[in-house]
């Protein structure tokens, strides 16, 4: 988890509550040190492309702050254990709203790298991944992706998983914003 | 002529009223696009279909199809077209779109799905962005599905619109499907496709659902 700022931290303490009741077992790694130079939102992006550099877990459950787990995440493991590298869950944004909330830049830098007028945005908040050279090789390219514009991780991870595609298990959504995992979408947005 | 809607229209194909939403690219007769594009309704879409297929590439059918979607297929420059009825899922083509024709196909997808095969072994539409695999088939296939895939609340593809490129790994997707679509009588395809992804774990590509231009039914 990154809770980068007071808003962020407070989120998260509630999110960590949460898991604790439902996996109580599940050991957890919170980053709440912004990178030197960067802003809160740069920085979380900036560490969550860098996961494998602050996790020393074999697989891990990706949870962004504001999210509220509500019940057991051993499917996402599971998934894990039977040989997906990542199970994540595709955006509530398609079609006209694809990409939406990225810059002009990046969402046309994004559809030329895909060659391909429509794409499906997956939602990065949560996800699991094994550690591993395919998803070692993914997150580098996540990284230098997310560089290129420094703003949000959507189009970035698009562009990275055609570099480096991975064997992907797409979750439905009551793993991000439904029954398993809730997702309060924006809290952490500046004004929200 | 070839238009891509800017507002919601329904068009009367074979004797049957089909809805378009914005956005949605579609061919109709010169005289009612040029009305539409008029009125604001629609642009002008400019498509190529001249557009390099790729040349190892090509569309395997389930079934039969109209003459007039044959028609406007067969003026894809170098697309290749087998036909299959029992003999299904199959490989046919270095670069296979396995596709059954109760939709309305996009064109204009077509080199784009084949390229994607550069990268990914297989690329496929979702079915929807709600139903998932607890909603659909028998409860005995959903049992035994669960035993597979460990938890169905996970979201289905839609099996009528496949690219794959043949492989090894492919090739065992197929097989492994075709098992698992003999295993129910009466079974749900989508379910019998969610496992055998789930068993052979191909590099998937998956797509929005406008790729099947939602779904509607040809």
């Amino acid at each position: 988890m990154i809770a980068l700022g007071s808003k962020a931290q407070q989120a998260a303490t509630r999110a960590q509550q949460a898991l604790a009741r439902v996996c109580p077992d599940l050991p957890v790694d919170t980053v709440m040190r912004c990178p030197a130079g960067m802003t809160a939102v740069e920085g979380s992006r900036y560490l969550k492309t860098g996961l494998f550099d602050w996790t020393s877990f074999e697989h891990v459950a990706y949870l962004d702050a504001d999210t509220v787990v509500h019940q057991d995440l051993q499917v996402g493991f599971a998934a894990l254990d039977d040989g997906f590298d990542l199970a994540l869950c595709a955006s509530r944004n398609q079609g006209d709203e694809l990409l939406w909330h990225v810059g002009v830049d990046d969402r046309r830098e994004t559809l030329a790298v895909m060659g391909c007028s429509e794409v499906l945005q997956l939602q990065a908040g949560v996800f699991f991944v094994a550690r591993n050279a395919r998803t070692q090789a993914l997150f580098a390219a996540w990284r230098s992706e997310w560089a290129r514009f420094r703003g949000q991780d959507q189009g970035a991870l698009l562009r990275a998983l055609r570099r480096v595609p991975v064997r992907i298990w797409l979750l439905g959504q009551p793993f991000n914003g439904g029954a398993v995992i809730a997702h309060h979408f924006g809290e952490l947005r500046d004004g929200a | 002529m070839w238009i891509r809607l800017v507002t919601r229209k329904t068009v009367l194909i074979a004797g049957d009223a089909v809805s378009y939403c914005p956005g949605d690219l579609i061919e109709v007769g010169g005289h009612l696009a040029r009305k539409w594009i008029a009125a604001g309704d629609a642009v002008e879409a400019q498509l190529d279909l001249r557009a390099a297929v790729v040349p190892t590439a090509g569309i395997a059918c389930h079934g039969s199809i109209d003459t007039a979607l044959r028609d406007r297929l067969a003026r894809v420059d170098g697309l290749r077209m087998s036909f299959h009825q029992d003999d299904w899922p199959v490989l046919p083509y270095t670069e296979t779109l396995l596709w059954v024709p109760e939709f309305e196909p996009r064109l204009d997808l077509l080199v784009q799905g084949f390229k994607l095969l550069q990268q990914w072994q297989v690329a496929v539409p979702l079915w929807d962005y709600e139903t998932l695999a607890a909603h659909v088939g028998s409860e005995e296939e959903r049992a035994y599905t669960e035993t597979i895939v460990r938890d169905l609340r996970v979201p289905l593809r839609d099996t009528r619109l496949i690219f794959a490129r043949r492989c090894p790994d492919t090739r065992r997707l197929v097989a492994t499907w075709c098992e698992e679509r003999r295993r129910f009588e009466e079974g749900d395809d989508r379910l019998a496709f969610l496992r055998a992804l789930y068993l052979v774990k191909p590099v998937i590509c998956d797509l929005p659902n406008s790729w099947t231009n939602n779904g509607r039914k040809r």
